[in-house]
């Protein structure tokens, strides 16, 4: 059964054909666990649950992976806000970890109930930040990155297919329309890999979940909150 | 491959604006969370969907409606190398539609459509609903043709049905609708017909 699905980067309709036969990897973003999901998240699941069955109706193997963003989702449209996990724990004074065990239950059953079949792999972020550590060293080793202001930026001038995907047009986008104008930024485009100096204090979140050692790679500036504390025993499992 | 926005009357759906709309506010409301998945189903992931509550309840009569029809069919499931030309035409029929960028608003149709046909057995139509249910995941496959016995029926329920009953030949319309949502409130649905209310377990 051939099947055929909208590209976004063709802007076409296309028949699909897998890189390995028969087999499909499917990532799709998931939810950002500091507060419940509205109906408009869940039509989004829904619709890739369709596609997945499909794919499987259609005679596909399919593995589907899902993240969890349990950190570093700002409450910003750009690079401003806070951390809004960080966010969410001041407010209820909870932990971070205890609003992401509550509102990832409280997603999956809602989930469930819509009928959805469950992601073969969920992968919180907490869980892989060693390998985004990596993948910000392999962009770096490319000349991608640049510091500044001790906080690791993208720089979109190094990568000329920047914002094709989403048809951007650059020179129209008007920056600082909506977000504050960062003036670390060579190109007001540029986005942040990686904090280590945000006035939101999303480091102080890093250290609790990472320990010092993973903010030392890019800290350019000795950060104020720094105090040689060990991040006290995470709950996490 | 992306998903479009669902849009409430005040724009594109957020927390920011207005009521929060969780899942939970639709249950409250009575629906099923696959009353949710039928109206997402009715568009094309493509376009932007208008939220409305008029919008929920067609969801939901229409999907009851199917789920009515499909417990009317009998639990016999016809084999696969024993089907219709007219039936593989239908499933056919859905592929191509499913297969074609996620057309489940037609491919729904095809289903109704078949559903409807005289022209195939119940076994056949069975087989067909299974086979459709793969892809749509309303919980189809599940419905049984064990919703409507007397036996199953508890006897709370058929006091209520009486005092429903009671309470109409008396023309206290108010009586008989705190009746009837008590009955729901237990579980079941119930329709007044020609011959008398039928109940209808809740799905």
């Amino acid at each position: 059964m051939k099947v055929y699905l909208y590209n976004t980067m063709s802007r076409t309709v296309e028949e699909f054909k897998p890189i390995t036969d028969k087999f499909v990897g499917m990532y799709c973003c998931g939810p950002t666990v500091y507060n419940y999901a509205h109906i408009g998240n869940l039509r989004t699941y829904i619709f890739e649950d369709t596609l997945k069955r499909t794919l499987r109706h259609a005679g596909y193997k399919v593995k589907h992976v899902m993240n969890i963003t349990d950190v570093g989702h700002l409450t910003g449209d750009g690079d401003d806000g806070e951390d809004k996990m960080e966010k969410s724990a001041r407010e209820t004074g909870k932990s971070v970890w205890d609003i992401a065990k509550f509102y990832t239950d409280a997603f999956f059953k809602d989930y469930d109930s819509l009928n959805n079949i469950r992601p073969d792999v969920v992968c919180p972020a907490t869980k892989h930040i060693d390998q985004m550590i990596k993948l910000i060293q392999r962009l770096e080793a490319g000349g991608h990155t640049y510091i500044a202001g001790g906080n690791v930026y993208f720089s979109i001038d190094t990568f000329p297919e920047y914002g094709r995907l989403a048809k951007l047009n650059l020179d129209e986008l008007k920056s600082g329309a909506r977000i504050d104008i960062d003036s670390n930024k060579k190109n007001p485009k540029d986005f942040v890999l990686w904090f280590t100096n945000s006035k939101f204090r999303i480091s102080r979140l890093a250290y609790r979940v990472l320990g010092n050692e993973h903010v030392l790679p890019w800290r350019a500036v000795r950060h104020p909150l720094r105090r040689n504390r060990r991040h006290s025993g995470s709950p996490h499992q | 491959m992306h998903g479009e926005f669902l849009l409430s009357d005040k724009g594109k759906m957020s927390k920011s604006s207005g009521e929060f709309l969780t899942l939970s506010v639709l249950t409250g409301k009575g629906y099923s969370p696959l009353d949710y998945r039928y109206f997402c189903l009715g568009a094309t992931y493509r376009t932007q969907l208008q939220f409305s509550y008029p919008g929920m309840d067609a969801a939901r009569t229409s999907r009851l409606g199917l789920v009515e029809r499909i417990s009317a069919l009998g639990d016999q499931v016809a084999e696969e190398n024993a089907l219709s030309e007219k039936t593989r035409s239908y499933m056919d029929q859905f592929d191509s539609f499913v297969c074609n960028d996620l057309a489940t608003a037609r491919a729904l149709s095809v289903l109704w459509t078949m559903l409807k046909d005289d022209g195939i057995s119940n076994a056949e139509k069975r087989y067909a609903v299974n086979y459709m249910d793969q892809v749509l995941g309303l919980g189809l496959d599940k419905v049984s043709s064990a919703s409507g016995s007397a036996e199953d029926i508890p006897e709370d329920v058929k006091k209520l049905v009486e005092l429903r009953s009671q309470a109409k030949k008396n023309k206290d319309w108010t009586s008989a609708d705190m009746y009837r949502k008590q009955i729901e409130d237990m579980g079941y649905l119930l329709k007044d017909t020609p011959t008398g209310p039928s109940l209808q377990k809740k799905v």
